[in-house]
């Protein structure tokens, strides 16, 4: 057992603890640098001074953020408090560090396969941070535009693209695997086939317009929004010539898309005794210039009927369309010498993604996910931007383009070192991990588990859900967590209870309650977790076997989670535990799940108290 | 009904009338609906419904509804629109084609009769004139005459002009 020492940073909220009492209480020495075998610091990292950071490096070191656990009362109670969390970390810390782990370095290129101004832009961004990018596109370099960009812009900006891009012309990805920070592609071209390593991959598919709403009408009358002239219709003598512009009815709709038909029906309108009725769902205006682009063709004369899906009807004779006209609340008819059919931009993903085996979930999410934006996948390190994601044509792409290049650079710039170790010989091959990993750090590509090391944000779901405890992510393995729990539990004086805490929202939310001096029970050990998806039940049945009375399970609110669903596998995770619980005669009360975010902490306070017994 | 019979020039004609280059800009929100203080009172007035059909060019519908001759012109409306659509100028021009397409509102006739009947608004009797005489005032003559002439209507039945000589 290495010797495990106490360093010791004064800061706001740890007054009036004596620090000699603390280590006394644990049985280690108080040294003012960490020269011992393994150290228990009581500021995070980001917080110690530099000196003790320099002396502490490559040493096995718990960062605790001591004052955020011990709150306010008395200064006995405190320092008790103080000393649980203390052998907690010292607990797990004794167990010193874990051996090698295999850990790749990653690669820095960069691959985006496809093209357009999405495609472009991304090659054009990535590099400008410093990274080699290859871009592979189908086709030559006149084709490298798609349906629903601008020529001139796509044309000027593959004339400005800089040397850290190399452009593979005629070339395709066929195949695609491992993850983030380690990938490896299967690239078809005019010289055949190879495969590259690749730090992160962006997938830049073509797009296009197309009709996606053609009214029952008669074809003779019906024109797409493509093939529109509008110069080729006018009224006659005094008659006037009844145009419909349809727009996109069944949600579906963009703005862009409305847009492009308002300008199409502006210019039909300004024909002379020509009468332009445009059938809307919603006046999506929230393009470039849409709003005002709305009012100069309502301005112009154009017609706006807002319509419920399935309007307007056609009448038998193929030619009348029908439809209730909300404003006036009456049905109206019109016969129409002309009906524009409605277009918006569509793109897909590779064909090769469709491959649940290969590709579990990666497009879970895609699109609203507060943490999916930037292109991002639910595969980190993966990136699908333009027109298969439904961005629109134009600037979105531009700053879609720019963001997911600066997320490209933050992944591979090294800033994340947690690699989940998977011990080979524990490994069964079940894939579990692969199946519940949010990030694709874990892969399977070639019968053995292997890890992407820039894709890591070491939320230990992986190693809370391993069944056979294969994977052990230094710090946050089974083992240390095991040992923190029994040492901080047998240290607690009062009715011990404990808190798993997401850092990044309870703990945030327990962090105010101590600076505020909040009382927290005396029995109460938190144990600070970088997402509630490490607790697993075995966790929560281990802290109740060490004597808790009760354990509390603090995850984010649904949605809001940075591993996409952690908080999610925490309160199945608890719901089970209290389940098996209440089976050996416990009660079921016992193990509790909250949804909190971290401006709650009121919300937190009360969940403690009342779980501690205690009305506050 | 069918929109090909409406006229949709009466949109351009209202825009082009003095007050009514608001008209197109209306996008439907209803704001105005729900502040209007005669639409409380009055069922079935609803300055968007009145614009709707303008734009719809239901030229003969707008003109000779007894309803757009309601508006009292408080400009609430013209407060809360977002498009500044100026609905009560939008509805005097609307109110002006009506009234050279022949569709006065019904309280004109009546003053128009009463203009032509007494030369006032206000029919002066002998009560009137022997108070005058009392206060040492001189009476008041009525001379429909110039009224008829300028508003081109016969003179009233006599037996009508027989009482107030």
């Amino acid at each position: 057992m290495p010797k495990v020492s106490l360093v010791w940073v004064e800061e706001p909220g740890l007054e009036g603890i004596d620090p000699q009492a603390v280590a006394k209480a644990n049985g280690i020495k108080l040294s003012p640098k960490g020269i011992a075998e393994s150290a228990v610091v009581s500021v995070p990292m980001e917080r110690a001074p530099i000196d003790i950071r320099a002396n502490l490096a490559g040493m096995p070191v718990k960062w605790l953020d001591l004052a955020a656990e011990v709150g306010g009362g008395s200064e006995a109670l405190r320092t008790s408090r103080a000393s649980a969390a203390v052998a907690r970390a010292a607990g797990s810390a004794a167990l010193g560090a874990m051996g090698q782990v295999y850990a790749p370095q990653p690669v820095l290129e960069v691959l985006v396969a496809g093209k357009g101004l999405a495609g472009l832009s991304a090659a054009y961004e990535i590099a400008a941070l410093g990274h080699p990018v290859l871009l592979a596109m189908d086709g030559t370099r006149a084709q490298a535009g798609c349906g629903d960009d601008k020529p001139g812009e796509v044309k000027r900006l593959l004339g400005a693209l800089p040397a850290g891009v190399e452009v593979a012309i005629k070339t395709e990805l066929t195949r695609l695997k491992g993850g983030g920070g380690g990938f490896y592609a299967d690239l078809q071209g005019p010289q055949g086939t190879t495969t590259q390593r690749f730090g992160a991959v962006v997938l830049a598919p073509p797009s296009s317009y197309q009709v996606i709403e053609a009214l029952a009408v008669d074809p003779e009358i019906t024109v797409s929004l493509s093939d529109l002239k509008a110069k080729d219709y006018q009224g006659q003598g005094d008659a006037w010539f009844q145009a419909v512009v349809m727009t996109a009815l069944d949600g579906s709709a963009t703005a862009a898309g409305f847009s492009r038909a308002l300008a199409k029906a502006l210019a039909l309108q300004k024909r002379p005794q020509v009468q332009v009725t445009m059938f809307l769902a919603e006046a999506l205006v929230a393009s470039e210039g849409g709003e005002r682009l709305y009012r100069q063709a309502r301005e112009a004369g154009v017609l706006m009927v807002r319509t419920a899906k399935g309007e307007p009807k056609v009448n038998s004779d193929n030619r009348t369309l029908r439809f209730m006209d909300q404003i006036l609340g009456e049905e109206l008819e019109l016969r129409p010498d002309l009906v524009v059919a409605a277009e918006e931009t569509v793109g897909q993903a590779p064909a090769w993604l469709d491959n649940p085996m290969a590709w579990t979930a990666w497009d879970q999410d895609l699109g609203d996910h507060p943490r999916l934006q930037a292109g991002r996948t639910a595969r980190t390190g993966l990136y699908l931007i333009g027109g298969a994601r439904g961005t629109l044509p134009g600037a979105d792409r531009k700053a879609e383009a720019a963001a997911c290049a600066a997320d490209v650079h933050d992944l591979l710039s090294g800033k994340t070192t947690h690699i989940p170790a998977v011990r080979t010989l524990r490994c069964a091959h079940c894939l579990t991990c692969v199946r519940v990993c949010p990030h694709g750090v874990l892969r399977h590509p070639e019968d053995q588990i292997l890890t992407a090391p820039a894709a890591c944000l070491a939320c230990g779901l992986c190693a809370a859900q391993c069944p056979a405890e294969a994977i052990t992510p230094p710090g946050w393995s089974n083992n240390e967590m095991f040992a923190g729990l029994k040492a901080g539990l047998a240290a607690i004086q009062g009715a011990p209870l404990v808190l798993f805490a997401c850092q990044g929202s309870a703990m945030d939310a327990a962090r105010q309650l101590s600076l505020d001096g909040h009382q927290w029970p005396q029995g109460l050990l938190m144990v600070p977790l970088n997402c509630a998806g490490r607790v697993s039940d075995g966790l929560i049945l281990k802290a109740l076997e060490y004597g808790a009375g009760g354990v509390l399970v603090a995850g984010c609110h649904d949605g809001n989670c940075r591993s996409l669903n952690g908080n999610l596998w925490a309160k199945l995770e608890a719901a089970r535990a209290a389940d098996l619980f209440a089976r050996v005669g416990g009660s079921i009360d016992q193990v509790r799940f909250m949804h909190l975010a971290s401006n709650q902490p009121g919300a937190l306070a009360r969940a403690v108290h009342e779980m501690a017994g205690e009305s506050k | 009904m069918l929109l090909n019979d409406c006229d949709p020039g009466f949109k351009y004609e209202v825009a082009t009338e003095p007050g009514g280059s608001g008209i197109k800009a209306c996008f439907g929100c209803s704001a105005c609906t729900a502040r209007c203080s005669v639409g409380g009172h009055v069922e079935g007035y609803d300055p968007r419904r009145i614009i709707r059909l303008a734009l719809l060019g239901r030229r003969e519908e707008v003109l000779s509804s007894p309803l757009i001759w309601l508006c009292s012109t408080c400009y609430t409306c013209g407060e809360v629109c977002p498009q500044q659509v100026g609905f009560t100028e939008v509805l005097t021009a609307i109110k002006n084609i009506a009234a050279r397409a022949g569709y006065g509102p019904p309280s004109t006739d009546a003053i128009i009769n009463q203009l032509a009947a007494h030369g006032r608004l206000l029919e002066v009797g002998e009560f009137e004139n022997e108070r005058r005489t009392d206060l040492g005032l001189p009476e008041v003559c009525e001379s429909p005459a110039h009224f008829q002439a300028v508003l081109g209507v016969e003179p009233p039945p006599a037996n009508d002009a027989g009482e107030e000589g």
